[in-house]
């Protein structure tokens, strides 16, 4: 494989021949995808395509129609209550649009996994929180907003706060910069890469954004018709002259990105 | 991959030994209450520490805050302090934890309000509700007499779907309730009036207890339950998800959209219901006494013929669009106080069934009151 991931590292996300169906729509099929461990990967294709639903595939949120997951070394389908909790632990999910507790403050959301998962006192918990919170840009005294009274970047903020809570060695990422001023955006860029650098999850993320790609992804892979269409780092992608490719990472947005990297 | 299940034999302790605390084992939100168990039992020396982090297997940032939390806690007390044998990664993830800059005691806390203050607090809301709710209704008027004269404005399609969710949806449960209510009052009166040879009085009983009083109020306590929370439910979740602005933003007026069908509707569909609650409950009563007091059903009619007056019947009736514009308004009313979270979606539609049940037996008790000073 290509940039920074590397072949002999051992697969945290496994997903072999892997078909979604709801009703008669068919999301994707047969599909194959390996995530190594301490890469960052990125999925990427037009809205519908099913990448939100792929995330949660894998995230153990969704069950697929059919098909093998397999997580860091847990074959999902063969998974008891009790051993599906434990894998849940160790991962960390941002959805999309936050998915905050509106009726906690920022500080409990962040606590809450503390709170249900260890056996701390409510000081050093709250510390902790503290500790994530300015980890990912917040000061302390946000911790006592509302969600309802966060703007959007915050609250992707701490929604990320609150997905490394227990310092997950996987974490799935759903459009983390979408929403974002383009500034916000490249500030979140690096708190993703400075995430990494310091607890070295592997992550998963799906992004619209091209900037975000080129600049955090160590590998992409691009979704549509149903399919893996291509799959490699961004420098082998952009000099791809598949058609569906071309069309994805060339148009004028595109190229404007390639050209600032 | 393994997990630190099951290893807690080989369990994170950190105990002093002359000056040295030799610390070992997973440093690991899982198990980090044990160290904090240890660290709070420790006496600490005067003179220089050494902390052996040589024994830890495992850090996470939860451990490496601990860490950093103690190195400040024993600069600030004044000791001397070095740090051992601490594994490169496990440095870096404690240079993370400091760089934050977060200290032992930046924990940000809620300022709690005194007795007083909060009594004031909640006296000031409970005021503001009562002339929010007056200002909801006085919207409401304004509304309806702009709707009138713009008749084409009318939403007889939203009006048609709540009637249809408020009244029709609702026949069975009424249906039943009221049914069994006629039994048990049939039943009930029946042992007594028996005693004194009145049996056949049970048609009386059951009749006026049902049509002035109890088809009414059983209809609007379930109604109130079951659409009023509905209501509520439905417009605080719009006002979570940013709809209520939404309609807001297009120029629909949400009081023409949301509230009115809702009240019309429900004004329709109650009296409707409550003649239909009327009829169970006779019946109810009816079957008991042909089986237990053999009272035959022609008698039992002709009986409720001389019993049950019309005005009987419209005071019963009558009051039910007044419960209805109840219910409604308040189902309407907390939906719209809703503010950012799902939980105050539950704590409002809690309030609109508690408000509308006791605002509906509060007001049915001043009718009762009102129609008997009239002699009605
Ligand atoms: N619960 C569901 N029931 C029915 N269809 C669904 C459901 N969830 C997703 N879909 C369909 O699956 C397809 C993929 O949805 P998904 O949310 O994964 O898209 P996406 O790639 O994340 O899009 P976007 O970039 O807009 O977020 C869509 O066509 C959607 O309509
Ligand atoms: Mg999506």
């Amino acid at each position: 494989m290509y940039g920074a991931s590397n072949d002999s590292a051992p697969t945290v996300v496994e997903v072999s021949d892997l078909t979604m169906r709801f009703g008669r729509k068919l999301v994707h099929e047969h599909l194959d995808l390996s995530v190594r461990q301490g890469e960052i990967l990125a999925i990427v294709g037009g809205s519908g395509s099913g990448k939100t639903t792929l995330l949660r595939e894998m995230a153990l949120l969704q069950p697929p129609t059919s098909g093998r997951v397999s997580i860091l070394g847990n074959e999902i389908s063969g998974l008891k209550e009790q051993q599906t909790l434990r894998v849940r632990r160790r991962i960390g999910v941002l959805f999309q649009n936050g998915a905050l507790f509106g009726g906690f403050n920022v500080l409990q959301n962040v606590g809450a996994p503390l709170r249900e998962h260890t056996r701390l006192s409510d000081t050093l918990i709250d510390e902790i929180a503290c500790v994530k919170l300015s980890l990912v840009g917040l000061t302390a005294a946000d911790g006592l907003l509302y969600p309802n009274q966060l703007s959007g970047g915050m609250r992707k903020r701490a929604a990320l706060a609150r997905a490394i809570a227990l310092d997950p060695e996987l974490l799935f990422l759903d459009e983390p910069t979408s929403g974002l001023d383009p500034l916000s955006a490249d500030a979140f860029d690096e708190l993703i890469l400075d995430l990494k650098a310091s607890l070295d999850p592997t992550v998963v993320l799906v992004s619209h954004d091209i900037d975000t790609l080129w600049r955090v992804a160590d590998r992409v892979v691009l979704l549509g018709e149903g399919r893996l269409l291509a799959e490699g780092s961004m420098q082998a992608l952009a000099r791809s002259t598949d058609p569906a490719v071309v069309r994805f990472f060339q148009g004028p947005r595109g190229r404007a990105a390639q050209a600032s990297v | 991959m393994t997990t630190a299940e099951g290893r807690a034999s080989f369990a994170t302790r950190a105990r002093p030994k002359g000056s040295t605390l030799i610390c070992s084992g997973d440093w690991t939100v899982r198990h980090l209450q044990l160290v904090e168990e240890d660290l709070n039992g420790v006496r600490w020396p005067s003179g220089p520490i050494r902390l052996d982090m040589g024994g830890v297997q495992r850090m996470d940032t939860g451990g490496a805050w601990v860490l950093q939390r103690l190195l400040v806690l024993l600069e600030s007390s004044g000791h001397e302090v070095e740090l051992h044998a601490l594994a490169p990664r496990f440095a870096g993830l404690l240079q993370l934890v400091a760089r934050t800059q977060v200290t032992a005691g930046a924990v940000p806390r809620p300022q709690r309000q005194a007795m007083l203050e909060q009594l004031g607090h909640r006296a000031i809301d409970g005021l503001s509700q009562g002339i929010g709710l007056i200002a909801f209704v006085g919207e409401i008027g304004a509304a309806w007499v702009r709707q009138l004269m713009h008749p084409g404005r009318i939403r007889w399609a939203q009006i048609a779907s709540n009637l249809g969710e408020a009244g029709h949806s609702a026949l069975g449960i009424v249906g039943l309730l009221s049914f069994l209510l006629g039994i048990v009052i049939a039943y009930q009166g029946g042992v007594q009036l028996r005693q004194y040879g009145a049996s056949l009085f049970v048609a009386d009983l059951v009749g006026l207890s049902m049509v002035r009083e109890l088809a009414p109020l059983i209809t609007a306590i379930i109604v109130a339950g079951r659409t009023g929370s509905a209501y509520t439910a439905q417009i605080g979740t719009m006002q979570v998800t940013e709809e209520v602005d939404a309609l807001r933003s297009m120029g629909i007026p949400p009081m023409d959209l949301l509230v009115l069908p809702k009240l019309f509707a429900l004004i329709v569909a109650l009296p409707l219901l409550t003649v239909f609650a009327d009829i169970m409950g006779v019946l109810g009563g009816m079957l008991m006494s042909s089986v237990q007091l053999e009272i035959a059903f022609s008698t039992y009619i002709d009986r409720l013929g001389v019993a049950i007056s019309v005005d009987s019947f419209l005071v019963g009736v009558g009051k039910a669009p007044v419960f209805a514009a109840i219910i409604a308004t308040i189902g309407c009313f907390q939906g719209f106080q809703v503010v950012g979270s799902a939980e105050s979606v539950g704590r409002r539609t809690t309030m609109s069934v508690v408000q509308s049940i006791l605002a509906v037996i509060v007001v049915d008790a001043a009718f009762s009151v009102a129609f008997s000073r009239l002699g009605i």
